[in-house]
């Protein structure tokens, strides 16, 4: 490498800075101390004190946060695969250009843009057993509608109902790579007399499955981050069934000032999501399918 | 190919936009009904069963509500944040991906991957450390903790601009730096005007995030005139739980900027996407 490319390196290193920056002060920094933390006791205004693992050995007789970790992990199963499949499924439905399908694609999409806040406050409406919609729409089928949000077994459901009504950035992700999949691709399979399901199975999918991989990815950090609705709708009851690790770990924190205890139950949630995530890269090879590479 | 007659070909249409409209009920319709409760007198809210349509049409809930708290007050803190938060993530967010896309630089592989990884550390366990530090040089109820971040760079971001720089040739650059331009100049004069379509992807993002940002004020801010409008918003839960004909008004003005951005930028935020493919 000669003069130039040396200065040009030292001008690489310059102008990443800022992330260099920001990933010490705002992500391994924080992350580290979080760790630190996780072994001290700390009642503000006093320091905080080491106490070893004590609460580790906590959290594993600590019944709410198992509690938690299910509803976490239920949610994540209750929203995760259903909006990936809706997700394909809206994508494959607006693929084609045709007359108004522009409005149609921004219908789905609109409910992802909106705040979590009045995604929430708006579906605890809808679910309201006596003014809601959903059991006015139901009893006009003829079925008695549930207490949705006030109801034990149905607060988890309509969680997971009023997280996939937002499952338009799926949509979105699906659309742009089933536009890049290209016409010829799609045509000379046609013209070899595949049919609309074997199309899909040799042409489509494998076309897709980068995108797939990327959402399940994304889609599994973001559902175990689940935190707005439960704050702000149901605060984690009736009786824990909306309890989920991020708001646990928030209460703990902020609301019952147990910062140490908030910060070990933090640190396990980072691990169950660095795990799931190598989990799956671990297995990408056998189904996910790149372009210029071996199927 | 396989040909239909007329009829068929009509029938498969109509059929087509039959499954289309089933399809955008679930997601429309409650949309409809927030505005629906919106512009109801506030008795007709609470009937059950609920009626569909607002009898007569009604702007009394948008006064009352507009006056109770103080909405403008919110308006504007979210317009402060929104807007520094954009300016914020544009700057550092392309800066850094136009270095990853055009300069050389040893272990360049590895901090790639390493900024990827970042995604994956959830905000639950940055939030404690942070929040105690933002506390202790007493930046609570300023917007610094809110706005900062976002000048160092997000990694979706920096993802967006880096696929988007790629596909601008190299030669493009190598010139302007033979012409005497240092990559600094390089990146600002000619790489930055040819990324529209990527500045407004990620403005978008950006805007979206920040404006519908919750947890974040939720923890920093403390006093009712620092509020942003999502947090407003939340007060009237709890405090007015069942004050639903002031919440729907003013959730349906809170909506109306994203749905202005959203639609005056669908044609880029779809196109930076294609551009961009995915990370793995």
């Amino acid at each position: 490498m000669g003069q130039l490319g040396k200065r040009r390196e030292r001008w690489f290193y310059l102008l990443i800075s800022p992330w260099l920056v920001g990933l010490l002060l705002f992500q391994i920094g924080p992350v580290v101390t979080a760790l630190g933390l996780s072994f001290t006791e700390w009642h503000l205004p006093q320091l905080p004190q080491f106490v070893g693992l004590t609460h580790y050995q906590e959290l594993i007789q600590d019944h709410l946060f198992r509690r938690s970790l299910l509803n976490t992990a239920y949610y994540t199963l209750g929203t995760v695969p259903p909006g990936i499949v809706i997700g394909l499924g809206l994508a494959l439905l607006v693929n084609r250009p045709r007359p108004g399908i522009s409005f149609f694609r921004t219908v789905y999409f609109l409910p992802a843009v909106i705040s979590g806040v009045a995604t929430a406050l708006l579906w605890a409406w809808m679910f309201n057993p006596q003014y809601g919609m959903v059991n006015s729409v139901l009893a006009q089928l003829g079925i008695h509608g549930p207490a949705w949000f006030q109801d034990e077994h149905w607060a988890m459901p309509a969680l997971i109902l009023t997280g996939l009504w937002s499952i338009g950035t799926n949509m979105l992700l699906y659309l742009a790579a089933l536009q890049a999949v290209p016409a010829e691709l799609v045509e000379s399979a046609a013209l070899d007399g595949a049919g609309a399901a074997a199309l899909f199975r040799h042409v489509t999918w494998p076309m897709v499955t980068p995108v797939t991989f990327y959402l399940l990815v994304v889609n599994i950090i973001g559902a175990f981050q689940i935190f707005t609705p439960t704050y702000i709708i149901t605060r984690g009851g009736p009786n824990y069934a909306t309890l989920t690790l991020p708001l646990y770990i928030y209460l703990n924190a902020f609301a019952w000032g147990r910062m140490g205890y908030a910060a070990a139950l933090a640190f396990i949630l980072f691990m169950v999501i660095l795990g799931l995530t190598l989990l799956q890269f671990r297995f990408a090879k056998r189904w996910v399918f790149y372009v210029g590479s071996e199927a | 190919m396989r040909t239909d007659f007329p009829i068929i070909q009509a029938g498969k249409s109509g059929l087509y936009y039959l499954v289309l409209i089933m399809a955008s009920i679930p997601f429309a319709l409650p949309i409809v009904w927030m505005a629906s409760i919106a512009f109801k007198p506030a008795e007709m809210v609470y009937l059950s069963p609920p009626r569909w349509l607002p009898d007569p049409p009604t702007l009394a809930n948008f006064q009352n509500a507009w006056q109770l708290l103080d909405f403008p007050v919110f308006i504007r803190n979210s317009l402060i944040v929104t807007s520094l938060t954009m300016i914020g993530s544009l700057l550092s967010s392309s800066l850094v991906g136009y270095a990853f896309a055009a300069l050389p630089g040893r272990g360049k592989q590895i901090l790639f991957f390493l900024l990827m990884a970042t995604i994956m550390i959830p905000a639950t366990v940055t939030m404690i450390p942070m929040f105690i530090g933002f506390s202790r040089i007493g930046w609570v109820n300023t917007y610094l903790p809110l706005v900062l971040p976002a000048f160092f760079t997000n990694a979706f971001y920096v993802f967006l601009f880096r696929q988007y720089f790629r596909t601008i040739p190299v030669e493009l650059f190598d010139s302007a730096e033979l012409d005497g331009c240092n990559p600094l100049g390089t990146y600002w004069w000619i790489a930055l005007p040819l990324a529209k379509p990527a500045l407004a992807g990620v403005a978008v993002f950006a805007f979206i995030a920040s404006w519908n940002d919750f947890l974040g004020p939720l923890l920093y801010l403390s006093s009712n005139d620092r509020y942003t409008l999502s947090l407003g918003l939340s007060l009237f839960n709890g405090l007015y739980y069942t004050q639903l004909h002031y919440l729907m008004p003013m959730s349906l003005v809170a909506l109306l900027p994203v749905i202005v951005i959203f639609l005056l930028a669908q044609r880029y935020l779809v196109q930076g996407i294609v551009t961009s493919r995915n990370p793995f």
